[in-house]
């Protein structure tokens, strides 16, 4: 006997996920245009290979499952990330930071454009797709120590170019090398 | 409280943790974390989580461009469209080459990229359908609804009332502008975001060419439920006031309207001499 697929259809997809798709391809490329150039290729993509969406309700992980491997293919820059290890002093974050709509969306896709994508993929997987450390070591093929690394270095990263001021750096308290 | 500063595998440990994943729980997290005394872990910890749910937060939201979904599903129909050109040519000629008596242009090819493309039509079709009613039902309900008509001073009246009462925030990027500019030189471009206007979704350009700053509206000319717009011209008539000059145009489908920090001569230097 044999199982009955459920159907899905590409408009609904589309309809369902292009702005989530959009989304996580600007934070990616950090360019409109590149944005949607790549939301495009994705959902091109998904439509080519429909048949493999098993599961309807998993199609926004499995988009953006395509749309990063997507992006993995367009070239992706690989230069390490600075010595400075941490730079940032997880106890000294302040009480009072900035609540969301605070934080500068300029600012923060500055900071995550010069982030090498090793790292940028790690953070969108943990503050886009929400997985934990472990799917993230998963979905990308690393060991979870290394993930655990990366992670904790772009983050301190972001928070550092979010936060500090020219006068007193918040949340900053580099170590000496 | 002075603490001896948390060791590298330590904070590891704190950033991979996601709160109610019970991360902490796993092996490696669990034995970099047992030596950081349990009320300093929860203090860093809850400020770390604070600061992750701001930042998902804000990494989650982005403006998506206009149309984008129509766009994405025209190139899908364009692919499947090529596709199945493609496969009918390769099929011609196969057939051409395996039956050479008969006429390739008579034989029916098996429509295999009708099957694949058949669920984005019979998706198109139904919302077409589904389109077609909707947009009768919005078109009794327009008939009888009653709307606004603003002509070329009320449109100014508006500009400069928004401008004025504009923060003139800039959004994530200042490149490629989502609509054509009307005749407004791009480089003068610093910015967009998008906005409502006159009743209209559209973009407001931060504009600066060193000799002046201004912003220029953009926005559909038609509108199911935003005010009529009437007496605009496809040329700008310029009208100086308390130090801002305005002038609206329509070109295309949009209507343009330029609001300069300055008088008639800055206004100028965002057109072309054609226009200005």
């Amino acid at each position: 006997m044999t199982e009955s697929m459920p159907t899905v259809e590409i408009g609904q997809l589309v309809s369902d996920h292009h702005a989530a798709v959009y989304r996580y391809a600007f934070r990616l490329t950090g360019a409109v245009c590149d944005a949607e150039d790549l939301t495009q290729q994705t959902f091109l993509a998904a439509h080519q290979s429909l048949n493999q969406l098993r599961r309807p309700e998993n199609a926004r992980a499995w988009l953006f499952t395509i749309l990063r491997n997507t992006y993995g293919r367009l070239g992706r820059k690989r230069q390490p990330l600075s010595a400075t290890p941490y730079d940032i002093d997880l106890e000294n974050i302040p009480d009072d930071l900035p609540n969301e709509p605070l934080i500068d969306p300029q600012r923060l896709q500055e900071a995550i454009d010069e982030l090498p994508d090793d790292y940028k993929l790690v953070v969108l997987l943990f503050y886009f797709e929400e997985c934990s450390y472990r799917e993230i070591a998963e979905r990308l093929s690393v060991p979870p120590g290394t993930v655990m690394s990366r992670l904790a270095r772009a983050k301190a990263r972001l928070r550092t170019r979010l936060f500090e001021t020219e006068e007193a750096p918040v949340a900053s308290a580099a170590r000496p090398d | 409280m002075n603490h001896e500063p948390l060791q590298s595998d330590v904070i590891s440990a704190i950033e991979a943790c996601r709160p109610g994943q019970h991360d902490e729980r796993l092996p490696e997290v669990a034995e970099a974390l047992a030596a950081v005394p349990a009320a300093r872990l929860a203090e860093v910890r809850r400020r770390v989580e604070r600061l992750d749910r701001s930042l998902a937060a804000a990494v989650q939201q982005a403006p998506v461009p206009a149309g984008l979904a129509d766009r994405i599903l025209a190139q899908l129909a364009a692919a499947d469209e090529q596709a199945a050109i493609e496969q009918r040519e390769g099929d011609g000629r196969l057939a051409a080459a395996e039956h050479p008596d008969e006429d390739a242009a008579s034989l029916d090819p098996e429509p295999l990229q009708e099957q694949r493309s058949g669920s984005i039509r019979r998706w198109l079709k139904t919302s077409a359908w589904a389109g077609l009613a909707l947009a009768a039902s919005l078109l009794i309900a327009l008939a009888v609804w009653p709307r606004e008509t603003l002509d070329v001073a009320d449109v100014h009246a508006r500009a400069r009332e928004l401008y004025q009462t504009d923060d003139h925030r800039l959004d994530l990027s200042a490149e490629a502008p989502p609509t054509p500019l009307g005749g407004v030189a791009p480089n003068s471009v610093a910015g967009w975001r998008p906005i409502e206007f006159l009743g209209r979704d559209g973009y407001a350009y931060e504009l600066d060419n060193r000799r002046a700053k201004a912003t220029l509206y953009v926005v559909p000319l038609q509108s199911w439920f935003g005010p009529r717009l009437g007496g605009l011209g496809t040329v700008p008539t310029p009208q100086s006031t308390s130090g801002a000059t305005v002038a609206a145009w329509t070109a295309g489908a949009q209507v343009y309207v330029l609001v300069v920090n300055g008088g008639m001569g800055s206004f100028s230097s965002f057109l072309p001499r054609s226009m200005a």
